[in-house]
C-alpha cells in the first residue's frame, strides 16, 4: 500500500504530499507498534509469576510426598471430586521468590482455577518448603465449609506441628482427609472407608514392595473422569460449544498434559478464591 | 468495468461492516470495563463490611483491659459509623484507609497488654480481623486492576472517543492501602 501511494504520487502529484503521506503512515506504524508495547507490558505486568502447570490433585514439585502418600492423597481427592465436585489440591514449592505466601496462594489458587467455575469450591494447600511457609486457601465456595478458624485450628494442631517434626507426608494427609471431612459433610456425604481400605491396602502393599498391579477399581476410579472429560470434550466440539466458550476451562487440562493420556490430568475447573484462609510459618 | 463496481461495492460493504463492528464493539468495551469496576468495587465494599461488623465486639474486648485508651476507641467508633454515610467510592476508600489506620494503632496498643493478646477472645478475634484484612487486600487488588484497565481506555486515542460516546469520561479513583495498615503486628500463637 505504501509502495502504491508512492507510485500514484510520483505521476502527478506534489512530492510534498508523499512524503506528508508516508511520514503519517510511519507516525502511524510506529503508535500501533508502541501500543502493541503497552499491552505486552501490561499483560506481562499483571501476570509477572510463571507457574508451573498441574500435574494432579496433589503437585509435590518440591518433592517432599512419598508415593504412597500422594496416592492416598490423589484417592481422598478423588473422591471429593466424585461425590460433591469439589477440587483439593496440595503444591509443595521450593520458595515463593519472596512474595508474601498468602498472596502466592491467591495467584496459584486463580491460575489454576481450583474448583468448578461459579461454585468456586476448591481447596489449595500451598507449601513453600525452603521458606518454611504454608497456606490453606479455600475458594469463594467452601468458605463456608473451611472457614478462617477451621483453616486455621488444622493449621495450628496439624500441619506446623508436623512439618516441624519432619512428617510431611502425614501431616497432609491428615490435612487433606480433614478438610476433605468437612466439604463431604456439608454435601450430606463422608468419605467411604471401603474405598479408602482399598487404597490402603494397596499402599500397604506397594510399600512392602509387593505385586506392582493396581486393583481394578483404582484403574476404574482413576481413569473414569479422563475418560469422562474426553466424551464430554467430543461431544462439546461436535456441538460447537469449546470454539465459543474455549479458553477457561480447558486451560491446562487436556492440552496441556505432557504425558498424554496415561498420566495426564484433565486440569481443574476454573474455580475462584478470594483472601480467606489460614496459614503461616512452622 | 462491471466487474469492478461490483468489487468496488463488496469492498465498501465489508469496510461498513468492519467499521460497523469496529465501532459497536468499543462502546461496548466502555460499558463492560466500567461495569467490571463497579462489581469489583461492590466486592470490596462487602469485604469491608465485614471487617466493620468485627469491630465493635473488638473495641469492646480491648476496652475491657485498655480503657483509657478512650481516644482511639472513640476515632474508631467513629469512622465505623461515617463508613454508612459516605457517599462517594473516593470516600468510602478515603473512610476505609482511616480506618485502616486507627485498626493498626489499635493493634500496637493491644501489643502492651500480654494478657489481652493471650486471651482467648481476642485471639478469635483477631484471626477474624486478619480474614477480613487479607479478604480487603485480595479484592482491593482485583479492583484496581479493573480500575487500571478502565482508566487506560478511556484515555487512549479511540476509547476516549466511546467514552464520551457513553459518558463514562471520569476515571475511577485507585484504593492505595494506607501506609500504617501494611504493618499490623503479626502475633504467633
Amino acid at each position: 500500500m505504501c509502495l502504491g501511494v508512492t507510485l500514484n504520487s510520483s505521476k502527478g502529484l506534489p512530492r510534498k504530499a508523499t512524503s506528508c503521506k508516508s511520514e503519517s503512515m510511519a507516525a502511524g506504524v510506529a503508535r500501533c507498534l508502541l501500543l502493541l508495547a503497552i499491552v505486552v507490558a501490561v499483560a506481562s505486568g499483571s501476570s509477572a509469576q510463571r507457574f508451573p502447570r498441574p500435574v494432579g490433585y496433589v503437585n509435590d514439585f518440591a518433592g517432599i510426598i512419598s508415593p504412597q502418600a500422594e496416592q492416598l492423597i490423589e484417592s481422598i481427592a478423588l473422591q471429593v471430586k466424585g461425590k460433591t465436585g469439589a477440587e483439593i489440591a496440595v503444591a509443595t514449592i521450593e520458595s515463593t521468590g519472596g512474595i508474601d505466601i498468602e498472596q502466592y496462594a491467591v495467584d496459584l489458587f486463580m491460575n489454576w482455577g481450583i474448583g468448578e467455575r461459579g461454585k468456586d469450591n476448591g481447596v489449595l494447600i500451598l507449601v513453600a518448603f525452603k521458606d518454611r511457609k504454608l497456606w490453606i486457601k479455600p475458594g469463594y465456595g467452601v468458605e463456608g465449609a473451611v472457614p478462617d478458624a477451621r483453616a486455621f485450628q488444622i493449621y495450628r494442631d496439624i500441619l506446623r506441628p508436623g512439618f516441624r517434626a519432619g512428617r510431611y507426608d502425614e501431616a497432609l494427609t491428615r490435612a487433606v482427609t480433614k478438610i476433605a471431612n468437612l466439604i463431604l459433610a456439608e454435601a450430606g456425604e463422608q468419605l467411604s472407608l471401603s474405598d479408602s481400605t482399598v487404597f490402603k491396602q494397596m499402599v500397604e502393599r506397594r510399600s512392602r514392595g509387593g505385586r506392582q498391579r493396581l486393583p481394578a477399581v483404582f484403574i476404574l476410579l482413576f481413569f473414569f473422569p479422563f475418560l469422562f472429560i474426553v466424551i464430554i470434550r467430543l461431544l462439546a466440539m461436535r456441538s460447537g460449544y469449546v470454539g465459543r466458550h474455549g479458553g477457561g476451562f480447558w486451560i491446562g487440562g487436556i492440552g496441556g498434559s505432557s504425558g498424554g493420556f496415561g498420566g495426564g490430568f484433565g486440569g481443574f475447573g476454573g474455580g475462584s478464591c478470594g483472601g480467606g484462609g489460614a496459614g503461616g510459618g512452622w | 468495468m462491471k466487474s469492478a463496481g461490483v468489487i468496488g461495492l463488496i469492498v465498501i460493504v465489508i469496510a461498513a461492516i468492519v467499521f460497523v463492528g469496529w465501532y459497536v464493539n468499543g462502546l461496548n468495551k466502555v460499558v463492560r470495563l466500567h461495569e467490571t469496576v463497579n462489581e469489583r468495587w461492590a466486592q470490596v465494599e462487602t469485604m469491608i463490611q465485614r471487617r466493620n461488623d468485627l469491630i465493635p465486639n473488638l473495641v469492646n474486648t480491648v476496652k475491657g483491659y485498655a480503657g483509657h485508651e478512650r481516644e482511639l476507641f472513640e476515632e474508631i467508633t467513629k469512622l465505623r459509623s461515617q463508613w454508612a454515610n459516605a457517599q462517594t467510592i473516593q470516600q468510602k476508600i478515603e473512610n476505609a484507609r482511616a480506618l485502616d489506620a486507627a485498626l493498626a494503632r489499635l493493634m500496637v496498643v493491644v501489643e502492651n497488654y500480654p494478657e489481652l493478646k493471650a486471651s482467648e477472645n481476642f485471639q478469635t478475634l483477631q484471626a477474624q480481623l486478619e480474614g477480613s484484612e487479607n479478604r480487603i487486600a485480595v479484592e482491593r487488588r482485583r479492583y484496581n486492576e479493573a480500575v487500571r484497565a478502565f482508566n487506560t481506555y478511556i484515555r487512549e486515542v479511540f476509547g476516549k472517543f466511546f467514552a464520551k460516546r457513553r459518558g463514562l469520561t471520569e476515571s475511577a479513583p485507585y484504593f492505595e492501602a494506607a501506609p500504617e495498615a501494611e504493618k499490623v503486628p503479626a502475633v504467633e500463637f
